[in-house]
This record gives C-alpha cells, sequence and structure tokens, in this order.
C-alpha cells in the first residue's frame, strides 16, 4: 500500500544526495548549452508541424507531419498550450538561405528551421523526462541493493551518457518518454502494482512500438514470480486490464472516426519506400528479421519462465536487456538504443563491470551516429542569432559531406562509423551477458 | 533483506505523464480553426483590422492590388482514375504516407477548410466538363477555380486546340491551378495520354515552361516579396514557368523562388482568367503554397500594398493600415506564420 511507506524528501539523501545533485546540475548545464546550439531541424520541424495541424482542427493524421502511433502527438498537445501560454508565438521558419542543405541527396537535412526558443522548450520536456529516467534507474539499484552511492553512479551513467543527451538535446526525439514508461512499468511490476503497469506499458508501446515487445518477457516474470502462490493469473488479467484500458483510451479518436488505420499506417512504410523492387525486398527483408526477432522474444520469454524463480526482479532486469539487444540487431537508429541503455547501466552496477565495454562502445558510436546532422546542427542559432553566420554553416556542412582522403567524406566516418560501432556494442551487449551467464554457470536464465 | 524504498515518487510520475497525455489528447482533438478569427473593413484609405486567438499566434495582415482580378469563392477539383494520371512518384519522410493523387486531394481540401475556403467540389472528366461548360452559359467562369494535380487534362475539356472548352472558361474568367507535370503537354483519353504540339502557346502564348531539368531554386524572386509575405516554402521550379518570356499583353506574377528564370509559382492571365502553375513533384511544401495561394486570391496583376505582422495572444489584437488605395483590393490574414492554422481573405 502506498500509506505504508511515507514519502520524504530531504536534501543529502536518497535522491537528493550531493552526488547526485552535482551530477544533475551537471547534466542540466551539458544539456541547455548544447540544445542552445545544436538543433537537429529535420525532426524538431516536424513537431511544429503537427501542433499547426491539431490546432487548424486536422487532428493528428488528417494531414502529412505526424508519422507515429498518437501518444507522441498528445504530448505536443499539453506541450503546446503550455508553450502558447508562456508566450511561445513563432515556431520556425523557412530559412531561403539554408535551402542548400536540402540539396544533399540521401541526408535528411532541413531548411525549415525551428526557432531556438521553440527547440529549446520541446527539449527541455525531454531533459525533465531525463531527470525523471534517471530517478527510475536509481530507484531500481537502490531497491536491489540498498546501496545509494551505487545508485548514484546508476544514474549518473544515464544522465551524462553523451548518446542520451544527444538523441533528446540536439535530436529533440521522444524516446526518452518511452523509457520512463518502460522503467515505470518494471517498478510497478516488482512492486506488484499490475494495473499501472499494464497502463504504463501500454502507454510506452503506443509511444514507440518497442516497448510492446518487451511484453512477453514482462509476462514470464510474473508467470516466474508467482509460480507457487497462484497470483500469476490475477496478476496477468489486471496488467491486461490497464493495458488495454489505455489503449483504448489513447485510440479512442481513431476507433470514433475510424481512422484507426492511420495511427499505425508507419509500420508498413518505414523500410524501402520509394526504392521500387529494391524497396520491396528491403521490406521483406525487414518483416523477415523482425519476424526472426520476434520468436527469439518468445524463446527467451518461454525460457525464462521456466528457469529458475529464485530472484524473479534480477531475472527481469537482466533478460529486458537481453530482449531489448535483440531488438536492435535489425540496425536501428540512434535514438532506439535509449530504450536498452537503462537495463545495460543497471547490468553494470548490479550484476558484473563486464558490461561497461558494451557501455562505452555504445556511447562512442551511438553518440557519432547521432551527429550525422554535422553543421546543419547549428542552422538555428545561425538563423535567428548573430552568434554563427549562415556562411560558415552552409562551408561547413560542406566540408562534412566532401569526399577527401581516399575519397571518403568526414561524415560517412562519423555517420557511418558510428552505425556500425553502435551495431557492435549491441552485439557485445549479447556477448558479454553469454560470458557472464558462463561464468555462473547456470542455463536458462542468469543468476542476478 | 535489501531495504524497501516507496515507490510513491513512481506512481506520481506515472500520475503526472497519464495526465499529461490524457489532457493532451483532448487538446489536440477539441483544437479547431475556429478558436481563432479575424475581421477587416475598408474606410476611406484605412484598413482596420481585428485578429483573435486562443493561445500565442504571430499574424500576418497582407493588403493586396489585384488589377482587374477579382479572385474566384468556389473550387472544382479534378480527379478521375478511370484517365490516366502523368505525375511522378515522390519519396516521403520515412513513416509518412505515399503521396499519391487522392492523399494529395485529400489534403488539400482538409487544408483549405481552415483557410475558410468551403465551396470545394470534386469533379470527374465527364463533371468537369458538364461544370466548366455550365460556368460559360451562366457567365460564371468569373467566380470559379480549378485544380488539377493530375498533370494532365482530360479530353472532356482539352484536345490541344485554341478552342477547347477550357481556354473558353479561362477565356471567360475562370482560375486554373496546375502542378505535377508540364501544363497541357498531353492531354488523356481513357486509353492513355495524347501528346499536344505547341502546348506552351496554347496557353500562354510563348515557350515559357522548364523543361531544361533546372529542378531546385536557392533564391527568391525580386521584385515582390510574396515569398515572405505569404510564408512560402516550396523551392520546386520543375515544369516551372519562366515569367519574363511570357507576352507582355499578358500579365504575369512571378513568386516564391527562382531558379534559370523560372519561378515556383508563377500566376499568368489568360482572358479575363488566369493559369497558376506551381513548379515541381508533389510534395507537402508545394501543397502548403498551393492553398496559401488559393485561399489568398491572389491574381496575376496582384502587388502587396501593405503587410503588417504582430503577435496575439489569448485575446483580440486590433490594427489600422492607412492608405490603402487601389482597384481591387484585398487583405489576407492569416496565423501562425510557416505554420497557418487560419486564414481569411476579405474582398475590400
Amino acid at each position: 500500500m502506498l500509506a505504508d511507506v511515507p514519502l520524504r524528501f530531504r536534501i543529502g539523501s536518497g535522491f537528493l544526495r550531493k552526488d547526485v545533485l552535482i551530477v544533475l546540475a551537471l547534466g542540466l548545464v551539458i544539456r541547455y548549452v548544447v540544445g542552445f546550439f545544436l538543433t537537429y531541424t529535420y525532426d524538431v520541424h516536424s513537431w511544429a508541424l503537427i501542433i499547426s495541424n491539431f490546432e487548424s482542427g486536422n487532428g493528428l493524421y488528417d494531414v502529412a507531419g505526424h508519422n507515429y502511433t498518437p501518444t507522441w502527438g498528445y504530448v505536443l498537445g499539453t506541450f503546446s498550450a503550455i508553450a502558447e501560454a508562456l508566450g511561445l508565438d513563432v515556431f520556425g521558419e523557412r530559412l531561403t538561405d539554408a535551402l542548400p542543405v536540402e540539396g544533399y541527396d540521401g541526408w535528411f537535412y532541413s531548411a525549415s528551421v525551428p526557432t531556438v526558443a521553440f527547440a529549446l522548450a520541446v527539449k527541455t520536456m525531454f531533459y525533465i523526462v531525463d531527470v525523471a529516467v534517471g530517478y527510475a534507474i536509481f530507484w531500481i539499484i537502490r531497491e536491489r541493493t540498498s546501496d545509494e552511492r551505487n545508485a548514484a553512479i546508476g544514474f549518473a551513467l544515464w544522465f551524462l551518457c553523451p548518446f542520451v543527451i544527444a538523441v533528446g538535446g540536439i535530436g529533440g526525439m521522444f524516446d526518452t518518454f518511452t523509457v520512463l514508461l518502460t522503467l515505470l512499468t518494471v517498478i510497478f511490476l516488482m512492486r506488484d502494482r499490475y494495473l499501472l503497469a499494464g497502463m504504463s506499458l501500454g502507454t510506452a508501446a503506443l509511444m514507440k512500438i518497442f516497448p510492446g515487445v518487451l511484453v512477453f518477457v514482462m509476462i514470464a516474470y510474473v508467470l516466474l514470480k508467482h509460480r507457487d502462490d497462484g497470483k500469476a493469473f490475477p496478476a496477468l488479467l489486471q496488467s491486461f486490464v490497464g493495458l488495454v484500458a489505455m489503449i483504448v483510451v489513447m485510440l479512442i479518436p481513431q476507433i470514433l472516426d475510424g481512422t484507426l488505420s492511420d495511427c499505425f499506417g508507419f509500420l508498413s512504410s518505414r523500410a524501402g519506400d520509394g526504392m521500387g523492387v529494391g524497396g520491396d525486398m528491403i521490406t521483406y527483408a525487414t518483416f523477415a528479421v523482425y519476424a526472426a526477432i520476434f520468436a527469439v522474444t518468445l524463446l527467451l520469454a518461454y525460457r525464462m519462465a521456466r528457469g529458475k524463480g529464485t530472484d524473479p526482479d534480477g531475472t527481469l532486469l537482466t533478460m529486458l536487456m537481453v530482449n531489448a539487444a535483440v531488438l536492435f540487431l535489425y540496425p536501428s537508429t540512434p535514438q532506439y538504443i535509449l530504450l536498452l541503455t537503462p537495463f545495460l547501466i543497471m547490468q553494470i552496477v548490479l550484476t558484473d563491470r563486464r558490461y561497461r565495454i558494451p557501455y562505452i562502445v555504445l556511447a562512442v558510436g551511438t553518440t557519432m551516429f547521432a551527429l550525422g546532422g554535422n553543421a546543419t546542427f547549428l542552422l538555428s542559432v545561425a538563423g535567428f542569432t548573430d552568434l554563427v553566420s549562415m556562411d560558415a554553416v552552409l562551408a561547413g556542412t560542406d566540408w562534412f559531406l566532401t569526399p577527401g582522403w581516399l575519397g571518403i567524406a568526414p561524415i560517412s566516418v562519423i555517420y557511418y562509423g558510428g552505425g556500425v560501432l553502435q551495431y557492435i556494442g549491441t552485439i557485445l551487449v549479447l556477448a558479454v551477458y553469454a560470458k557472464v551467464r558462463s561464468c555462473s554457470g547456470t542455463s536458462a536464465v542468469p543468476a542476478s | 533483506m535489501t531495504e524497501r524504498k516507496s515507490d510513491k515518487p513512481a506512481v506520481i510520475i506515472a500520475v503526472a505523464l497519464l495526465a499529461i497525455i490524457l489532457i493532451g489528447e483532448v487538446i489536440v482533438y477539441t483544437s479547431d480553426y475556429t478558436d481563432y478569427s479575424a475581421e477587416a473593413g475598408l474606410e476611406g484609405d484605412s484598413l482596420g483590422y481585428q485578429v483573435s486567438a486562443d493561445g500565442s499566434k504571430t499574424y500576418s495582415v497582407v493588403v493586396n492590388d489585384n488589377g482587374t482580378y477579382d479572385g474566384m469563392d468556389r473550387l472544382y477539383i479534378y480527379f478521375d482514375e478511370s484517365y490516366p494520371a502523368n505525375y511522378e512518384d515522390v519519396d516521403v519522410s520515412i513513416g509518412a504516407q505515399a503521396l499519391d493523387q487522392r492523399y494529395y486531394l485529400e489534403q488539400v481540401v482538409n487544408l483549405l477548410k481552415p483557410r475558410n475556403f468551403h465551396d470545394i467540389t470534386y469533379v470527374d472528366a465527364e463533371q468537369l466538363a458538364d461544370a466548366l461548360a455550365g460556368d460559360l452559359a451562366s457567365d460564371g467562369c468569373g467566380t470559379a477555380g480549378l485544380l488539377v494535380i493530375s498533370g494532365v487534362l482530360p479530353d472532356t475539356v482539352y484536345t490541344g486546340n485554341a478552342d477547347d472548352t477550357i481556354f473558353q472558361w479561362l477565356s471567360g474568367g475562370g482560375s486554373l491551378y496546375w502542378l505535377g507535370n508540364l501544363i497541357g503537354e498531353c492531354y488523356a483519353t481513357t486509353d492513355g495520354l495524347q501528346h499536344v504540339d505547341g502546348y506552351q502557346e496554347l496557353f500562354f502564348g510563348a515557350e515559357c515552361l522548364n523543361t531544361e531539368g533546372v529542378d531546385t531554386a536557392y533564391s527568391e524572386v525580386d521584385g515582390n516579396d510574396y515569398t515572405h509575405a505569404l510564408a512560402l516554402q516550396s523551392n520546386s521550379v520543375k515544369y516551372a514557368v519562366d515569367g519574363d518570356r511570357v507576352p507582355d499583353d499578358r500579365a504575369h506574377l512571378s513568386i516564391g523562388f527562382t531558379e534559370g528564370g523560372y519561378s515556383s509559382i508563377t500566376l499568368v492571365q489568360y482572358g479575363s482568367g488566369m493559369v497558376c502553375v506551381l513548379g515541381g513533384d508533389y510534395s507537402n511544401y508545394q501543397r502548403n503554397d498551393l492553398v496559401q495561394i488559393i485561399s489568398s486570391g491572389l491574381g496575376p496583376q496582384s502587388s502587396i500594398v501593405s503587410v503588417e505582422t504582430g503577435t496575439v495572444t489569448n485575446g483580440t489584437v486590433s490594427g489600422r493600415i492607412e492608405g490603402v488605395t487601389g482597384s481591387s483590393l484585398s487583405a489576407f490574414i492569416y496565423l501562425g506564420g510557416y505554420y497557418p492554422v487560419y486564414n481569411k481573405l476579405f474582398w475590400l
């Protein structure tokens, strides 16, 4: 019961301990400095477009702009009301001087540039959620170890992680919301709050689809945890009710107006669009790989449910990391790796320091991968302040994209090199897991 | 045993987050262009205007002198899948719906609604012929517009002859909005496309269309400030018109972005009517410009008399513009800048 344990906030202890506050302050300063100067215009412009679409009465799907399930659009609904109440009136402009950046084929650079104020306002949302994710990591590690120092290390590994900062603070992508909802699901599962767990997971899966795949491991956790007390069925029923309730609530506008398919149209168009026969092959290959990943996910869940029941919480955390890593064996863009990151951090702190190797590889690789926008990240500052000239941004962009030594453009080293490192990091997560598991001598599931 | 800490903060975070999402859902699906309003009226040479908004929005008041052009207030949209179309497939954003003719037009209709343009009728090839003939019979061409994005006109109104129905309708005052391919290069029968010789002369009296493969513009059109005044966005000049090559006896207005003499948008006089060509293959930017042009009532002789911008926050802002004189004046008010949420046109 909530009333069982009183809620206390005391400076110097718990999440408000000194080292956490120092990391928090440092992380926020880095975020605001980075966020002020650097913005990926392509996606942040889209958020402004989505807001104007629904403000003009066209909801989320009547005109192009929102290419996701509706939940992120709803967050933008509340954001727009608050931001406009505070006087944010200009979201961005199409800058004629910046048009040359759209001339690079194959790169999503946009001369539709959000203002620095709009971009920072959106990013502030992500920063707040980053803190909440950090708190969730802190809470889980403390719950497992009763050691606040370890929990603080976990918080720091998240909050100062360069690609976590880059994804929200530069890219303006909202994956940190998905991560938070997933971690809340884990906390509620660990504390037997199954209705809330289902609600959180349902909302997470409707923000980005990947957390939905983790449901099987979570079901296995409930079966494992309640193997002997007969509470598994009511727990799963509660979770199911919570999950379905949130899905219905989130999708009710589209259900009522008969446009439900619009919410999921992006699933079939994420791969291969505009690529003709090659595109079709990529689409089929995508579905084939995801089918294989789905099969592995089911196998993981099956083995987990049938494994040792000595430490279900530890097993859950480990299997979520493994499942997330398996999920991203289909190469992902940098922002998706955020879902894997908290579970990897927890393994570093909770089970084996060898997990720091994939963490470091990901920290380098995914950050490089997330910097594909190179000098175009400065477009907002160049367009709306006098701090950087547009000519310098264009020259910088050109330098990054012009083939140099061995005919390789610097951006290729950063972007594709980063992508390769990210993939290696993902594989290393699974390799270290296999190593740790073999060392611990467990068969079906790891001892945590 | 490890010490169990309260999970109350997690519950609070979850409840707060779900509240933000659910409140946002209500906001998204209760927001409408009717949350905004605008009024304008002329007293002598003084234009008074009033703009209201829920939330904070930038607004623009663009006063135009349109010469002999009186605008149109109803729009036919040609769409007939039994006739071939002639436009290029385009790449779209990752995850976005394919931008085909049907989806493009659906969006045009959805975007014209908050721009307070409501009299819209879809017509197939036969209905198009009947509609244009009806306008000619009732002398109503001057109040009608026709949007064609299929890249080709059907043989019911165009067969490459100067006395085709489309040309009679344009002469009578009709406004044709065109995009998707070279205007008039072909006409469509149910069996296929038929090439037309001398198609540029038929529509413009001279060869002036972009057939050279110059696709993208990086500069704004000189000589008028409509690019900024209307927040125009598409910089493609594929299939576009070079206004300088249009004969002098036909008024023309080039706006938007330019490269090699071609402009992303050109409005050319045809008799009492006009032909408006938007360059480029299908794009969201082009679609934005299209609805902006249609709802602004711009014609080939339009020029800016005055532009005033400002911000309205949770209330009403009034203003007055002095020295407004001209032959066919209009005031075009829109809110949201490059992200328009509401437009309204006033003929003064």
